[in-house]
């Protein structure tokens, strides 16, 4: 019986993060295009570090901060009685921090195209700030929050050094696709590390196409 | 009243204007383009940031620098049209229409939401795309859709620039006799004299930032050391009611405070009906004697208040009919031969076929 289960976590760890992106991710990039203060801009490339960052790097700091000695690390051991590291936990948080600059970067630009006159139209006629955000921004937005969710999701969803990392693939609860690939070919079985490959390809072609067919056809 | 100081700067331009506008009636902001007129709109609609604003409306303050306070526009309950309103994309007049009434109570609004539509003439449109509406339809659901919202102060922000003529004088009449209809405070923002005239009781004249004069716009109008008299197109109003119609030869007599005018029309007014005559100063002409058997309809003595010559040797004069100011530009010739000089009696004639009945 072929083990799936790497598919299965890794389709479970990208929803759950692309989900937790989304809803920090749209305060977030309200918050970096309303006024661009030196605060603001230097949020701005602290969002966009994880790209420029080797996954390595990012994966070593994120280790040392979920750990037992880091401050997330302390904060679960206090509250949990474990660390995140080596936890589906610890990854979702890794993968937030992975992602996030994929999230973000649609977001921003699309807040930044928002025409402010329908936001100021909607306030005039009654609508408060997060009246405004649901019945304006978001569906202005349709298309840039799809466009965020679908790199979120696939970017996650590939993800290999920030996964190795942090949750130090441990099969069933850490090993997810990228790493279960790794692991077969390491041990030549190569129909294997095939089999999963090739769904990682068509889920992310997929989701690309669906993407680019949904967002073209509203320009 | 409308109580309001704003000192704003932004980026070159600099605005720092301050006045009372009453909370009844229509108030007209008048100045050249760039004068900061969109901005003093915003301001007082809350729109703009980083102002020093101080501004009350009744008894409420909506915002205070120096204490503190900030009345978000959203809680001002103020309507605003902007020149050129922006829909959602893809929604269609209902849906445009029902967004700010769903926004309030059933005991804030006015009226039912059928009836507006019908009285709009919006009817038959309602499940229409907005974006499919021509220029005069889509203003006219910006217009409802603001007033649907129950604001109590309506901000229009030249609101019919973009549409031709006729359109215009028929969008504007519907939004006086709206006014008339519900009593709703209004400021209009315009570049245009004649309709800052036609449409103000009151008129705020703006030049570069600054608030240059601010009062009854009857008095403003004709005063001749303001630019607005000085120009061309000077024009003022007079405010009349209807008296009879002389179908035969199809002019009606309209009578104000000082005396009567006659005004061609092809219809007769309804009985006692107001109407607001606008006389421009081009098409009132001056004689120190009565004339006789003249084909000017409209004599009436008159006191000259001021005069002032202006580049294109003409020159402009101030009159009083009574109490009623009415304004008359003549040459500099014509002003000379006359002898013209404030505080001198005449008579100042107009045309009925010169004067619109709006």
């Amino acid at each position: 019986m072929f083990d799936w289960s790497p598919l299965v976590l890794s389709v479970e760890l990208a929803t759950v993060t692309t989900f937790l992106l989304l809803l920090t991710g749209i305060p977030l990039a309200w918050w970096l295009v309303r006024r661009k203060t030196v605060v603001r801009r230097a949020a701005y490339a602290l969002v966009a570090l994880p790209l420029a960052l080797p996954p390595t790097v990012l994966g070593f700091y994120l280790l040392l901060a979920l750990g037992p000695h880091g401050p997330l690390g302390a904060f679960a051991v206090r509250w949990f009685g474990a660390s995140f590291a080596f936890t589906f936990t610890g990854l979702v948080i890794a993968s937030m921090v992975y992602s996030l600059p994929l999230v973000v970067q649609p977001l921003t630009s699309g807040f930044e195209r928002l025409d402010a006159h329908h936001l100021e139209t909607a306030a005039l006629l009654g609508a408060g700030p997060w009246d405004r955000l649901v019945s304006v921004v978001l569906p202005l937005l349709r298309a840039d929050l799809l466009t965020a969710a679908v790199l979120g999701f696939i970017h996650t969803f590939g993800e290999f050094g920030v996964v190795l990392m942090v949750g130090g693939d441990i099969p069933g609860r850490t090993r997810v696709l990228s790493l279960a690939i790794y692991d077969h070919v390491q041990a030549l079985e190569y129909h294997q590390a095939d089999l999963l490959s090739a769904v990682a390809v068509g889920m992310s072609f997929t989701a690309l196409l669906l993407l680019y067919l949904i967002t073209q056809r509203r320009r | 009243m409308l109580t309001f100081r704003f000192q704003l700067r932004l980026g070159g331009f600099d605005l720092d204007a301050q006045g009372v506008l009453p909370a009844q009636g229509r108030s007209v902001i008048f100045g050249p383009s760039g004068a900061g007129k969109t901005t003093l709109l915003r301001l007082m609609a809350g729109l703009e940031r980083g102002a020093q604003a101080r501004i009350a409306y009744g008894d409420e303050l909506w915002e205070d620098r120096e204490q503190g306070v900030r009345i978000p526009p959203h809680r001002r309950r103020i309507g605003l049209v902007f020149q050129h309103p922006v829909f959602m994309p893809g929604c269609t007049v209902e849906q445009a229409l029902r967004y700010g009434w769903r926004r309030r109570l059933p005991a804030e609004r006015r009226g039912a939401f059928a009836a507006a539509a019908e009285r709009f003439g919006l009817s038959a449109q309602l499940q229409r795309r907005v974006v499919t509406l021509s220029g005069g339809e889509r203003q006219r659901v910006a217009l409802l859709r603001a007033l649907l919202a129950a604001p109590r102060l309506l901000l229009l922000d030249e609101p019919f620039s973009g549409i031709d003529t006729e359109l215009r004088a028929t969008l504007l009449h519907a939004l006086e006799a709206l006014h008339a209809a519900e009593a709703l405070p209004m400021i209009y923002v315009t570049h245009s004299a004649e309709e800052a005239v036609r449409f103000a009781d009151h008129l705020l004249l703006l030049e570069a930032g600054r608030v240059r004069a601010l009062g009854p716009a009857d008095m403003l109008a004709a005063d001749i050391s303001l630019p607005l008299a000085r120009r061309p197109d000077a024009v003022v109003a007079i405010n009349t009611k209807f008296v009879q119609h002389d179908a035969n030869d199809g002019v009606s007599l309209l009578a104000f405070s000082d005396g009567e005018l006659w005004v061609t029309a092809s219809r007769p007014a309804a009985p006692g009906a107001r109407l607001r005559v606008l006389v421009h100063a081009r098409d009132v002409s001056l004689a120190r004697t009565r004339p006789q058997a003249s084909s000017i309809l409209n004599v009436m003595p008159a006191r000259v208040v001021a005069l002032a010559e202006l580049p294109d040797a003409a020159v402009v004069v101030s009159l009083r009919i009574g109490n009623t100011p009415l304004l008359a530009r003549v040459s500099r010739r014509s002003a000379r031969e006359l002898e013209l000089q404030p505080g001198c009696a005449v008579y100042a004639q107009v045309k009925g076929v010169a004067l619109q009945n709006p």
